[in-house]
């Protein structure tokens, strides 16, 4: 019999499950509309993965389009260390492969992920061999690592980038906005195994490979200037070395070069001293080839002519409480041969006769004290004092390049400045900025900043500059086909409480053909030991270095 | 058959529908991954249903009668299988436990069974004790022995959800019948402590509860399950992604054909699909209730009330844990989940309810 009873008591139960099934009803409600939204974004953190797609950085040619920085396959193996069996033989052949310790092997394999990096950017090849020991649980995949394919050749000009692929020094940073190009993305979905679900890929922008920099540079001649400033560095045992060769015309860099160096393939194994470029970063006291602008400044105010006489002392002159020597004590000399014989006291009274703020107001007009805003990166100014922070002694030191500071790369374009006619070019070391299909995106065209002297003063001291070579110091820069102008300087090393014994800074900045000047190059030698004459360890290197370049661009005119 | 019939037959298909659709949506990479065959689950419950179907059918049409004489055998052969499963060549271990028999090429549960056979001896027994019912060793005590001893063989296993489902269902049937209130309330205070030894004394039951009290606190660990859950449903929101378009199926949610499938729905359907489901299982409450309060007799009404308790329960408990509204438990969705056994069984009990409703109040 089913009485009321059972079906109250029924009843009662139904109501019970009624209620159970209407709060899931309610609980659904809340988990999938109340807090849809951040479980939503949850799940969206969860499953969406992002693929950067690596754009291919741009290649660096010097002039002549020869390649000075590529990119090249290679393999970056991996592991799934759980499908490896047996570890041991294993880890034995990989060692031998990868040439990596069995110890740092065996670690890695014991991990208990599934993915662990072997070796990343290794050679071409390698991956397919190292995943034929076990397919199951080694592979590889391709990636591009930059390559300069010439060593350490021009290392300080072309920088060098990372891991990732970003500029870090030298062009490769200054231009790395071009260089680098834009990654792509494969936006996308993956399973909980972290596999790529191919129905969900939503979104896809290829990479924007980066663009090609063509240099002002000459492989050839920067080779020649390297090879010769390592010798001249070697031999004198020099702290440090620095060569630039300017196109006076232009303001073209045609090579650029410093010691000590590094090679940028493995850059990580050098110390940051040696990636400085101190070409452009570091300034030093000119010494004598100073002497230059301040004889420009004094023909261009027309206040002495080439055969004026100065009273030089006889090597001492006392001004102001201190004695100024100079190395061969002279009476009279001429204006010129005050320069030819490089005689500080004459360029100290030349400076007199200029003043302070005429003096002050050349050496900025010919660019010290600023950058020059060449195109690499960490560029240093010099140290300019203006003439109100001059001391008495000032007068005594910076018309022959004591108390001030300059970077090689004011110096070069300075001197081309007088080796063109007397205009100050912005120098440069990109001529253009190309594509892949090598169509011209950017051109740099030579950019005159600004007149400092005029022709004519321009020509009078290239006459002097002759003359150095010729007759004075300079003679060791001479050459036998062509008539150079230059200036030698010896500088002694300022430390701290007054100038450094036994320390010096020997350089030689010159030009050819005077006539008509093609290159103009500057030769730094910091700290040589031994001998420390900026004629004697410096002019030989400009010599060698003029001759060479000099033959090899009238090979390529002759050419043309 | 009556209205409650058709409803009750029609919910049962269109849940069954669901289940197809979505075992072959939540399955299809996973058993073409492992077998090389999308369709491998989708084949294997297809062929379940079908065998359901005539196992309805033939519950469905049998004589009346001859359900309350199955009693006794049922039973007998139930404990036997329970025992069987125990025991290793027959009893394949799975996740732990063992609740599968292997028969020839196919591995059924027999707890699936038992659940059928406990409610139709229960039915049986209340019907012919009625009379003595209030009474201890002659009403209360041999059913609940009986109870015991199943209950106990199925911890065995182990396989606590179930058990507590059958506790739960039989001791609902003895209050409905007229059991005294104090014996029940004392059997479930009694049980307490065997209880809380089974959760706190067993590590995984432990961090299941800890993982239901703050699912968040370690998502990845054990509030893995849970979470991945709640993010499935989430993104579903009102309409779903669409079908075959989870993203959680992509094994971020596991068991995602079996126990979870209905997260997995709720991904692909939203709200709407949702509560469609529980709504259908409402219904079919409400009509399986409605076919045993009109049975021709205290039998067919103590079992239609159980049938239909039985899997409305089932659905609760696991849509429970899918929402996080009770800790996780192995009990599958009716009709829906993945699983030969459970289908075949809870379509043998729709026939039985749809024999109790074919049959005439005398």
């Amino acid at each position: 019999m089913i009485t009321r009873w059972h079906k109250f008591r029924t009843f009662l139960i139904l109501l019970t499950l009624t209620a159970g099934l209407i709060y899931l009803l309610q609980r659904l409600y809340q988990i999938q509309l109340v807090e849809g939204e951040t479980l939503r974004a949850k799940a969206k953190r969860q499953h969406q993965i992002d693929f950067r797609l690596s754009p291919r950085r741009g290649t660096i040619y010097d002039r002549n389009k020869k390649e000075l920085a590529i990119n090249i396959a290679v393999d970056s193996i991996y592991a799934n260390p759980a499908k490896i069996r047996p570890v041991e033989g294993t880890v034995r052949k990989l060692s031998a492969l990868l040439d990596i310790s069995p110890v740092v092997i065996e670690k890695k394999l014991k991990s208990d992920k599934a993915f662990v990096w072997l070796a990343r950017k290794v050679k071409k090849g390698l991956g397919a061999k190292v995943k034929q020991l076990s397919s199951a649980g080694l592979n590889y995949v391709e990636e591009v690592k930059r390559f300069y394919p010439k060593g350490k050749l021009a290392a300080h000009i072309l920088g060098f980038s990372g891991m990732d692929g970003k500029g870090l020094e030298g062009l490769e940073l200054y231009y790395d906005r071009y260089l680098r190009g834009a990654p792509g993305w494969d936006q996308s979905e993956k399973d909980a195994r972290g596999r790529e679900i191919l129905s969900f890929r939503n979104e896809y922008s290829a990479p924007i490979n980066g663009l090609n920099l063509v240099l002002t540079i000459d492989e050839v001649i920067q080779n020649i200037a390297e090879q010769e400033l390592e010798k001249a560095f070697q031999k004198s045992k020099a702290k440090g070395a620095t060569i630039v060769i300017m196109e006076p015309g232009t303001g073209k860099i045609l090579a650029l070069a410093n010691r000590p160096t590094f090679d940028p393939n493995s850059f990580q194994d050098y110390l940051p001293s040696q990636h400085r470029n101190r070409a452009v970063t570091d300034g030093f006291e000119p010494g004598s080839t100073f002497k230059i602008i301040t004889a420009a400044a004094a023909l261009e105010e027309g206040l002495f002519q080439l055969e004026d006489k100065i009273f030089c002392e006889e090597g001492f002159y006392r001004l102001a409480g201190r004695t100024i020597r100079d190395v061969h004590p002279e009476g009279w000399l001429t204006f010129k041969e005050v320069v030819e014989k490089s005689s500080n006291i004459g360029a100290v009274k030349i400076g007199m006769a200029l003043g302070k703020e005429k003096l002050y107001r050349y050496i900025i007009s010919f660019g010290f004290g600023a950058r020059t805003g060449v195109d690499l990166p960490g560029e240093g100014k010099g140290l300019v004092r203006p003439p109100r922070s001059w001391s008495k002694l000032s007068l005594g030191s910076i018309p022959y390049g004591q108390e001030i500071t300059v970077t090689a790369i004011q110096l070069v374009s300075a001197v081309s400045a007088v080796a063109n006619g007397g205009v100050l070019m912005q120098p440069r070391i990109v001529d253009s900025i190309i594509n892949k299909e090598g169509e011209v995106v950017k051109k740099f065209v030579p950019r005159p900043l600004r007149r400092v002297i005029s022709p004519d003063t321009a020509k009078k001291l290239t006459d002097i500059l002759v003359g150095v070579v010729d007759e004075g110091t300079g003679k060791a820069a001479r050459l036998k086909e062509y008539r150079v102008a230059g200036k030698t300087g010896t500088a002694q090393v300022a430390g701290v409480g007054g100038y450094l014994p036994g320390k010096f800074i020997a350089s030689f900045v010159g030009y050819l053909p005077a006539d008509n000047p093609q290159i103009a190059i500057l030769v730094v030698v910091d700290e040589p030991q031994g001998t420390y004459y900026g004629g004697t360890v410096a002019a030989p290197v400009f010599r060698r270095v003029a001759e060479q370049v000099m033959a090899y661009l009238k090979m390529t005119d002759n050419r043309n | 058959m009556k209205k409650s019939g058709y409803l009750l037959f029609l919910v049962t298909f269109i849940l069954i529908g669901f289940g197809l659709v979505s075992i072959y949506s939540t399955s299809a990479i996973f058993a073409n991954e492992k077998f090389g065959d999308s369709l491998f689950f989708l084949k294997r419950q297809l062929l379940w249903a079908l065998l359901g179907s005539i196992a309805m059918l033939a519950a469905w049409k049998i004589k009346y009668e001859l359900i309350r004489s199955l009693s006794k055998p049922l039973l007998f052969l139930t404990m036997i299988l329970l025992a069987l499963v125990l025991f290793p060549p027959l009893g394949r271990e799975a996740g732990g436990a063992r609740r599968w028999l292997r028969i020839g090429g196919f591995s059924f549960q027999p707890s699936e069974v038992g659940k059928l056979a406990l409610l139709i001896y229960l039915s049986d027994y209340l019907t012919r004790k009625q009379s003595k019912i209030k009474k201890f060793s002659q009403g209360f005590l041999p059913p609940i022995l009986v109870l015991g001893g199943m209950v106990g063989l199925i911890l065995l296993q182990p396989d606590l959800g179930t058990g507590l489902l059958l506790g739960v269902v039989s001791l609902s049937l003895l209050f409905i019948a007229g059991a005294r209130i104090t014996y029940l309330t004392g059997l479930v205070l009694s049980s307490l402590p065997a209880l809380y030894f089974l959760v706190v004394g067993v590590g995984y039951r432990q961090r299941r509860i800890l993982a239901f009290l703050d699912p968040w606190k370690d998502a990845s660990g054990v509030g893995y399950q849970i979470t991945q859950s709640f993010i499935a449903l989430g993104s579903g929101g009102m309409t779903g992604r669409g079908l075959v378009w989870s993203r959680q199926k992509l094994f971020y949610l596991p068991a995602s054909y079996t126990d979870f499938i209905f997260s997995i729905l709720g991904e692909e359907l939203g709200f709407i699909g949702t509560a469609s489901i529980v709504i259908l299982f409402l219904v079919f409450l409400w009509a399986g209730i409605r076919i045993a309060y009109r049975a021709p007799d205290l039998f067919g009404y103590l079992l239609g009330v159980g049938i239909t308790m039985t899997i409305s329960l089932q659905a609760i408990i696991n849509i429970g844990v899918a929402t996080g509204s009770l800790p996780t438990k192995g009990i599958p969705l009716p009709f829906i989940s993945f699983g030969g056994s459970s289908l075949l069984f809870n379509m043998i009990g729709v026939g039985l309810l749809l024999n109790i409703s074919r049959r005439r109040k005398v």
